[in-house]
């Protein structure tokens, strides 16, 4: 439970690590998007590490990075294909980004600094951890980013609109920044000064 | 020796498990993804070409599609790009025979243009104005058009509405072709230099001749025969070929078509066409050739 914790909160792969911060600035840009793309991440995360920390003591050193790439990228393939074929819109809006899990830093950085050293257990508690953790902060950055950029919240594509928090005259001039690369950095700084606020406090 | 082959033998072991593991999502996720993408081409499609029953037929991979209903062809469904403000614009649209709009498209998911701006162009706001409009009504109020383009994102929708008229200079004079009977192509193919005059239905005038097209049913169908004709003699006939539908047997039937036969018309008139040899062993497909000029003639009325 401590790994769990540890790894959703005060090691938090966005807020504390600064991890994976791209595909954060790209994809939350809508909760729906957000979403979908944290649980791919929490499932990659988790397999990856089950199976980096399962094979550790095979894994020759030397041969570690090659051997992490191949799983990793299995999972991501997997999926892909999944996405492609039964979540559509969604896939489309990912984009490039799913593919690129591959070399995201958080999973690669957990299959290296954890799985690798760790049991079964702890990692998946690990990955688990981490992977909620990526999810629930980008997910709030992109509610944040979509309420105010575009006046809704969780509108998927070609399907549910939306929840219209403001009225028709604010989804006409939305606050336009926020859904660009800029609102991405103030709100990510926004929620990183937010935690270590908390922190601190915490630690008083 | 032993740190090279017990890397190598965990390496192999991986990449075959992950191989394995692949193969099986890749097989058990392929037909839904297939199926997804034909389904939303066929939507889009539709979308652009909003009629009961019709069918696509693709021409050019990706880029055409000509409408039919019925084996009549209604129009053409065509995908054209253009430069925007931050990428590429595509759009889709649907064109009937007169070359009116009927409905134009933009999909969202390759549009790159700025959100709040230059997305709207896939707005149906915007999109709506350009059904109804021929090719040079589609330009922006502002350079003489009929479309008002949206506030602050002129670029885009400059290039939404130079994307749709240029794709239909490209691809409306091909609605032609692609009604055209195998006939009416290969006559062009056989004059491709004079202008073909239609005097009626399957006659044309083509400088000093006279061109007749005539069908008649031979062995395996309908065979269909083109007959020119200068000074009331047939100068040259053609007869279909096997990809123009000609399905005679091979070795008897098929010999209609060989230069042996064919040139035992040359020089004739069509009313004398009767007393040429048949082919012995195809009889009722050398009848079915000579019955369909003579026929034909019949129908032009043995005119100039």
């Amino acid at each position: 439970m401590k790994t769990f914790i540890n790894a959703l909160l005060d090691n938090n792969p966005v807020l504390v690590m600064a991890l994976g911060l791209c595909s954060v600035l790209a994809v939350s840009t809508s909760a729906y998007n957000a979403l979908g793309m944290g649980l791919a991440v929490i499932f990659i995360l988790t397999f990856s590490n089950i199976i980096i920390s399962s094979i550790r003591k095979v894994t020759p050193t030397n041969l570690r990075i090659p051997i992490f790439i191949i799983v990793i990228s299995t999972f991501v393939t997997i999926v892909d294909y999944v996405m492609k074929g039964y979540f559509p819109a969604l896939s489309k809006n990912l984009g490039v980004f799913v593919p690129l899990i591959v070399v995201n830093c958080i999973v690669f950085g957990k299959a290296e600094g954890y799985a690798s050293k760790n049991t079964v257990i702890d990692s998946i508690l690990d990955g688990l951890g981490s992977g909620l953790g990526y999810t629930l902060v980008m997910f709030f950055i992109a509610s944040v980013r979509e309420i105010l950029g575009q006046g809704t919240w969780m509108s998927i594509p070609g399907g549910f609109p939306g929840f219209k928090v403001f009225g028709e005259g604010f989804m006409n001039y939305p606050v336009l920044m926020m859904i660009l690369p800029p609102g991405g950095f103030l709100t990510i700084a926004f929620f990183m000064g937010l935690l270590k606020f908390y922190q601190m406090r915490r630690g008083k | 020796m032993k740190d090279f082959i017990k890397p190598t033998f965990v390496l192999v072991i991986v990449g075959i498990v992950s191989a394995g593991l692949l193969s099986f999502v890749y097989n058990k996720t392929l037909p839904e993804i297939e199926k997804r993408a034909k389904e939303s081409l066929n939507e889009s499609l539709s979308l652009v070409f909003p009629v009961e029953g019709v069918e696509f037929e693709n021409v050019i991979p990706d880029t055409l599609w000509v409408a039919k209903k019925d084996g009549n062809v209604l129009g053409i469904v065509f995908v054209n790009i253009s430069k925007g403000y931050s990428g590429i614009i595509k759009v889709v649209v649907g064109l009937d025979r007169e070359g009116k709009i009927l409905k134009v498209f933009v999909p969202k998911d390759v549009l790159t243009e700025t959100p709040g701006l230059g997305m709207k162009v896939a707005e149906e706001s915007f999109l709506k104005q350009f059904s109804g409009l021929k090719k040079e009504e589609v330009y922006l109020k502002k350079d003489g058009g009929k479309i008002d383009g949206i506030t602050a994102a002129t670029i885009s929708s400059r290039a939404t509405t130079n994307a749709v008229r240029n794709g239909i200079e490209k691809y409306f004079s091909k609605i032609e072709e692609l009604s055209m009977k195998w006939y009416e192509k290969r006559i062009k193919e056989l004059f491709p230099e004079d202008s073909i005059e239609m005097l009626k239905e399957n006659v044309w005038r083509i400088k000093d001749r006279i061109v007749y097209y005539s069908e008649e049913e031979g062995y395996g169908g309908k065979i269909g025969v083109i007959v020119v004709l200068k000074d009331k003699k047939i100068e040259k006939i053609y007869i279909q070929s096997p990809e123009e539908g000609f399905d005679e047997t091979e070795g008897f039937g098929s010999k209609v078509r060989e230069e042996e036969f064919i040139s035992k018309f040359i020089g004739k008139r069509p009313e004398d066409v009767k007393k040429i040899d048949g082919i012995t062993g195809a009889t009722i497909s050398s009848n079915a050739v000579k019955n369909a000029i003579i026929n034909g003639y019949k129908m032009i009325g043995g005119e100039k």
